[in-house]
């Protein structure tokens, strides 16, 4: 330990690595932040089409027929009708329509969805607010009212269609940034290669000198594992707050399970940059380029760069996202943004450190197998 | 004995890199291994520092069996490998205190070390500076300085010469023999003559992982029969007077090139008398006439054939 200031010292004095961890991720998520703000958000509003049952009791409510016509119409149009006929069932499922409206007897309207989503949302909710709002509706209609005065009505409707416009645009926003954060976490890889270089005889000549030292293989283990995982934690949370206070990206209210994150995070980047030590029998600034490459494309994987990537292989290869430790810490800050700490953040890191204990012990194994000192 | 190696073996593979390999070393000594490229050296440093792992074999240090694990016998070694082993981010001053830190807690104790190995190589002015402004010779100094900070009492010193300035070689020479008089014994390690000769007490030739021979200089030299090379410079021979000189008495070797004479002679005395009445009843003239003792060179020719150096 009587060394361990001068090896922090000289991983701060380390421009070219400095500036890959910590400077590069800061430099990338403003430059997101320059050119992607509100980019996502700008989605168009889809037409829901309906299927409508052409009873009696649907040719008797008027109002209903004439707020549905008029929220049909024109470049605004929420809906699109068509009349219901041969195998509804089938029809929702083949995904025709997303709702079958049937109008009971009693006024009642019932709906059959095709299924869970955005869409099924909004459609359950402007019926709920049609039943509330129906005699005012009926005024309005009396009175002349056009198709976007009618929206105008339906307030609830209106504002959750708009709200989770803007959620989804922002969460694709924020995949941007978080997955460059994971980037940055992973890139602690580096410091990981620089202690494998230094812990077997053969790796390096400073490998050498320091093996023939009287220190006690395991506190120097330990020395450089904690020197690599406190500095990279201190970057990371630098750059969280740089992200945080000047790039205003919101992480929730769950500060410590942030830190929580971010400091596992570190944890794995830093075993993955031992396993690559490790196991690659190629020079140190090959495997620097190996580990550059490979968390670049881990992080292309969830998201950096093109965010629908991320829900591509969460439809098509899901289990790519349980083992990309980038995806699981964007996905981890992305829970803890939207909705807090929640089950699947606790999956999120389990699996993270999961990952960094696997990565850990197959360095140890492959470093115990060397013919040349090291553990 | 300070060091014990009995019938170490190392293989690689098909290659054996060590083939039984003896050495014992008493304190005190400055011994040189010498032996060309590939002949085993720094394996044989590797499995004496227990850095590389052996097939068979043993190594004793302070009469104790070497492990890696054996600590209080690391604590009295001091390594200069080959290649420059400091870090680039650490100032010179920082560097040897790292080093020397890891082998003396005290730290009064260690500051004294640290002034003292930067005042033995010369570098105490350039403390402040990082490796890469250093020359090649001022980086050799600063990686023996991290070597031998801590006064070790065995100090293991791997051609730590190479491709440094004569200048800068002869300082570190000088400093070896300085290291060696304030009690430290060392095993130095080259593939250059010179240098073993002028420095070493007894000396090792290595050839294909194997002892072929082991002894102080003059012990050696008197191992082949080779006694005396004489040459003869910027000379004109014909066929008959070259059959003058091959009747010379103890002649071992005649070779006449490029108007060169090189003659080698066996044991006896007043070759070169014998030599200068040859010439001058021949009334051959020539330019220029030398004499000079047998080298490691010649000893490591005779024993096996080859030259100790790829470029001779």
């Amino acid at each position: 330990m009587r060394t361990l200031w001068y090896d922090v010292q000289l991983r701060f004095r380390n421009k070219v690595i400095l500036f890959w961890m910590f400077l590069f991720p800061i430099i990338l998520c403003t430059l997101f932040s320059l050119v992607l703000r509100d980019v996502y958000a700008l989605e168009e509003q889809t037409v829901i089409p309906l299927g409508i049952e052409m009873n009696e009791a649907y040719e008797q409510d008027a109002t209903l027929q004439a707020v549905l016509q008029q929220l049909s119409e024109g470049e605004d149009a929420l809906f699109s009708l068509e009349a219901a006929g041969g195998d509804v069932q089938e029809q929702l499922e083949q995904g025709k329509w997303i709702a079958y409206v049937q109008v009971m007897e009693d006024g009642e309207i019932a709906l059959t969805m095709s299924g869970n989503g955005l869409e099924q949302t909004i459609t359950e909710m402007f019926f709920d607010e049609f039943s509330q709002q129906r005699q005012l509706a009926q005024t309005w209609l009396e009175q002349g009212a056009s198709s976007q005065e009618l929206q105008l009505l339906f307030t609830q409707t209106r504002s959750y269609v708009t709200s989770m416009s803007a959620q989804q645009g922002i969460t694709l926003e924020y995949v941007e940034y978080f997955s460059a954060l994971a980037m940055a976490c992973m890139y602690c890889g580096y410091f990981g290669i620089r202690s494998q270089q230094q812990l077997q005889a053969n790796q390096s000549p400073l490998g050498m000198r320091l093996q023939c030292a009287p220190c006690p293989r395991h506190v120097v283990l330990i020395k450089e594992l904690l020197c690599n995982n406190l500095i990279c934690i201190l970057l990371n949370v630098l750059q969280l707050a740089f992200m945080a206070g000047v790039l205003h990206i919101s992480f929730g209210h769950s500060l410590y399970w942030v830190l929580g994150t971010t400091c596992l995070g570190s944890f794995a980047g830093n075993g993955l940059g031992l396993l690559i030590g490790s196991v690659a029998s190629l020079r140190s600034e090959q495997k620097v380029t190996v580990l550059s490459c490979f968390v670049l494309l881990l992080s292309f994987l969830c998201g950096m760069m093109v965010p629908s990537v991320k829900y591509f292989v969460h439809v098509y290869a899901p289990f790519l996202e349980w083992i990309n430790p980038c995806a699981l810490l964007t996905d981890a800050y992305l829970h803890l943004s939207m909705q807090g700490a929640n089950w699947n953040v606790c999956f999120d890191l389990l699996m993270l450190a999961g990952i960094g204990i696997v990565f850990y012990g197959i360095s140890y194994l492959f470093m115990r197998r060397q013919q040349y000192e090291s553990l | 004995m300070i060091v014990r190696v009995e019938q170490l073996v190392k293989r690689y593979q098909e290659l054996v890199a060590l083939d039984h390999f003896s050495l014992q070393v008493e304190e005190g000594e400055i011994l040189g291994l010498l032996g060309p490229n590939g002949s085993g050296k720094t394996t044989a440093i590797n499995c004496m520092l227990s850095l590389l792992k052996y097939d068979k074999g043993s190594v004793e240090l302070f009469g104790e069996p070497m492990r890696p694990d054996a600590y209080e016998i690391k604590k009295q070694i001091g390594v200069v490998f080959q290649n420059i082993a400091v870090f680039e981010e650490l100032s010179v001053e920082e560097n040897v205190r790292y080093f020397c830190s890891l082998y003396v807690k005290d730290k009064a104790e260690r500051e004294r070390c640290v002034e003292w190995a930067l005042d033995f190589v010369g570098l105490r002015e350039f403390r402040g500076f990082r490796p890469r402004k250093l020359s090649g010779g001022m980086l050799r100094r600063l990686n023996i300085a991290c070597g031998i900070a801590h006064h070790p009492k065995l100090i293991f010193m791997d051609e730590p010469t190479v491709a440094v300035d004569p200048q800068s070689r002869n300082n570190i020479l000088e400093g070896i023999v300085k290291l060696n008089e304030q009690g430290a014994t060392v095993i130095y390690t080259s593939h250059y003559m010179e240098e073993v000769e002028q420095l070493c007490t007894r000396i090792v030739i290595l050839d294909d992982g194997r002892v072929v021979a082991c002894g102080t200089k003059e012990e050696l030299k008197e191992m082949i029969a080779l006694r005396e090379k004489i040459t003869i410079e910027d000379v004109v021979l014909s066929e008959e007077q070259r059959a003058m000189f091959e009747e010379l008495p103890a002649l071992l070797d005649l070779q006449y090139h490029s108007r060169q004479l090189r003659l080698s002679f066996g044991v006896g005395s007043g070759h070169l008398e014998s030599l200068l009445g040859l010439l001058r009843r021949a009334q051959i003239s020539y330019g220029k006439i030398y004499s000079e003792q047998p080298t490691l060179n010649d000893v490591f020719l005779e024993i096996t054939g080859r030259e100790l150096r790829d470029d001779v």
